[in-house]
């Protein structure tokens, strides 16, 4: 159940009879809240999201409001009157709030990546996504939104970690749009959910586990066949 | 000459679902050769008790022990490994505990507290990726090759789960009958092949041929070929391993694998050719 009165947004495990929880990690519960509050947004301002992403909200005024979120309520452009009602509603947490608003500076860095790539511009392109990536460290302080935003952001970190420099592709840039616009959509999405976005984002040629995984990885498989030779042994 | 199918075993399959860097491209680079790859459904039970238990083991360590460092220490523990070897990692280990403990919070820990100290980005971020890894594997299981092949009546493919505490499972892991699916073709229509490929392992070099798993295997290949009433459990099934992709592979594709140094043998014992990803890409 999330919890409210603390600020944070803990849920307790499905709470079925059965061992399986069914949807990989106990999301249901979490997601149920997350939809009810911010499915409304979706529907009514995109729209005017659309329209204010072109003319009033460019990447600069964004990144005022980025950080901390406090001006994010006091914003006087539409589409922040319209998310501001929802935005009061008792389920919304300071960590999603913030987090819906550094994927918001996300999603606008990106897009001027693309735009950016299209017009030859490669070093612009290279520059938004270096801005795009700074945020990451706090999208990944906002992990109690739910297990599976945890995850998307991780694997997104350790996407543009692999990449070692590299500048990414269009194909690349744009696989990064879908995910983010897939994160603000559905915040705490299922982790099932979580793993199709990953997966998919994974193909634009990302590399989403890290050094660190792998040698832990290596570690139990040394151990185990070092166990099984000495148990055939 | 490769040919233009390939039957790709386990390590192909582990290669391009857990494995990153060099060893899964060539394993994505292997496989594109091929105008069809077929992927036994032998390969995935091996695949899921094998390399994909280990991340699920790693992923219950992290749960159990809350902690990378700890998470470490606990895996250096495992059997009884040589000395040098356990002090080694359990060293390691101490020493990230340590590291941990004092390294300085990041600019962001006022603002977030203990989510912004870097052994619970650490510890948060290894373990998101772990159960990441295992699922994704396992949904992608299926589209590694053009085809899954062979199905086995006594096995079902039952995805991971996360249990009421936290934990994941991939029970079950194996065959649920007394008696393999596979016992009677390989006792009436591959007999001889047995024979062959029992054979063909006694011919080995002796640090071969004296693998605790080629052992195991010539003694099952003996008992399977000459005893019509010898059942074949989960754990034979399993203990036959190569062989099952040298008896199965048709006859119009390579084996596709990175272990050819134990499949080679039994491939070309029985007329089929085995290839690794670094000969196809020559």
């Amino acid at each position: 159940m999330l919890d409210i009165d603390s600020g944070t947004a803990t849920y307790s495990k499905a709470e079925n009879s059965d061992d399986r929880t069914g949807n990989f990690g106990g999301q249901a519960t979490k997601s149920y809240f997350y939809k009810k509050a911010v499915s409304e947004i979706d529907s009514t301002s995109s729209a005017v999201d659309d329209k204010l992403n072109k003319s009033k909200n460019t990447v600069g005024n964004r990144l005022e409001n980025t950080s901390t979120g406090e001006n994010f309520l006091n914003s006087d452009a539409p589409v922040r009157t319209i998310r501001n009602i929802y935005f009061q509603s008792e389920f919304i947490t300071p960590e999603l709030r913030t987090a819906i608003n550094l994927l918001e500076t996300s999603q606008n860095y990106i897009e001027e990546a693309i735009n950016s790539i299209q017009q030859g511009k490669r070093k612009d392109s290279d520059e938004y996504i270096m801005q795009f990536k700074e945020l990451l460290p706090e999208l990944f302080c906002c992990r109690t939104i739910s297990e599976s935003f945890g995850a998307v952001i991780n694997a997104i970190h350790n996407a543009m970690s692999n990449m070692k420099g590299q500048p990414l592709s269009e194909g690349q840039i744009v696989a990064l749009k879908e995910i983010i616009t897939a994160l603000l959509r559905e915040p705490a999405m299922s982790f099932d959910k979580a793993v199709d976005c990953v997966s998919d984002f994974e193909d634009a040629d990302y590399e989403v586990e890290s050094a660190g995984l792998e040698g832990l990885l290596k570690l139990v498989e040394m151990m185990n066949e070092d166990e099984m030779e000495l148990n055939n042994g | 000459m490769a040919k233009s199918k390939a039957f790709v075993d386990t390590t192909i399959l582990t290669n391009r679902l857990i494995k990153s860097g060099k060893e899964k491209q060539e394993a994505k680079d292997a496989l594109d050769k091929y105008e069809i790859t077929e992927l036994p459904v032998y390969a995935i039970k091996e695949f899921k008790a094998g390399p994909l238990d280990y991340v699920k083991y790693l992923y219950n360590k992290l749960q159990e022990t809350g902690s990378v460092a700890d998470t470490i220490i606990a895996l250096s523990s495992i059997g009884r490994q040589r000395n040098r070897q356990q002090t080694a990692i359990r060293t390691l280990g101490e020493l990230m505990k340590k590291a941990s403990s004092l390294s300085m919070k990041t600019s962001l820990s006022a603002k977030y507290g203990h989510l912004a100290e870097k052994e619970n980005i650490s510890y948060d971020s290894v373990k998101y990726e772990a159960k990441m890894l295992l699922f994704k594997a396992w949904k992608k299981r299926n589209s590694v090759t053009t085809k899954v092949v062979q199905p086995l009546a006594c096995y079902q493919e039952f995805p991971p789960y996360e249990k009421k505490n936290g934990e994941l499972s991939l029970i079950p892991k194996n065959c649920e009958t007394d008696d393999c699916c596979l016992s009677k073709t390989l006792r009436e229509e591959k007999r001889f092949d047995l024979t062959k490929l029992k054979v063909a392992i006694n011919k080995l070099p002796s640090e071969l041929k004296n693998k605790a798993e080629n052992q195991k295997r010539v003694k099952l290949l003996h008992e399977i070929g000459s005893n019509k009433g010898r059942k074949i459990s989960n754990s034979d099934c399993r203990n036959l391993g190569d062989a099952i992709f040298a008896l199965f592979c048709p006859q119009d594709a390579d084996i596709l694998t990175t272990n050819i140094k134990d499949h080679e043998p039994l491939a070309n014992a029985l007329g089929k050719t085995a290839v690794s990803p670094e000969q196809i890409l020559k």
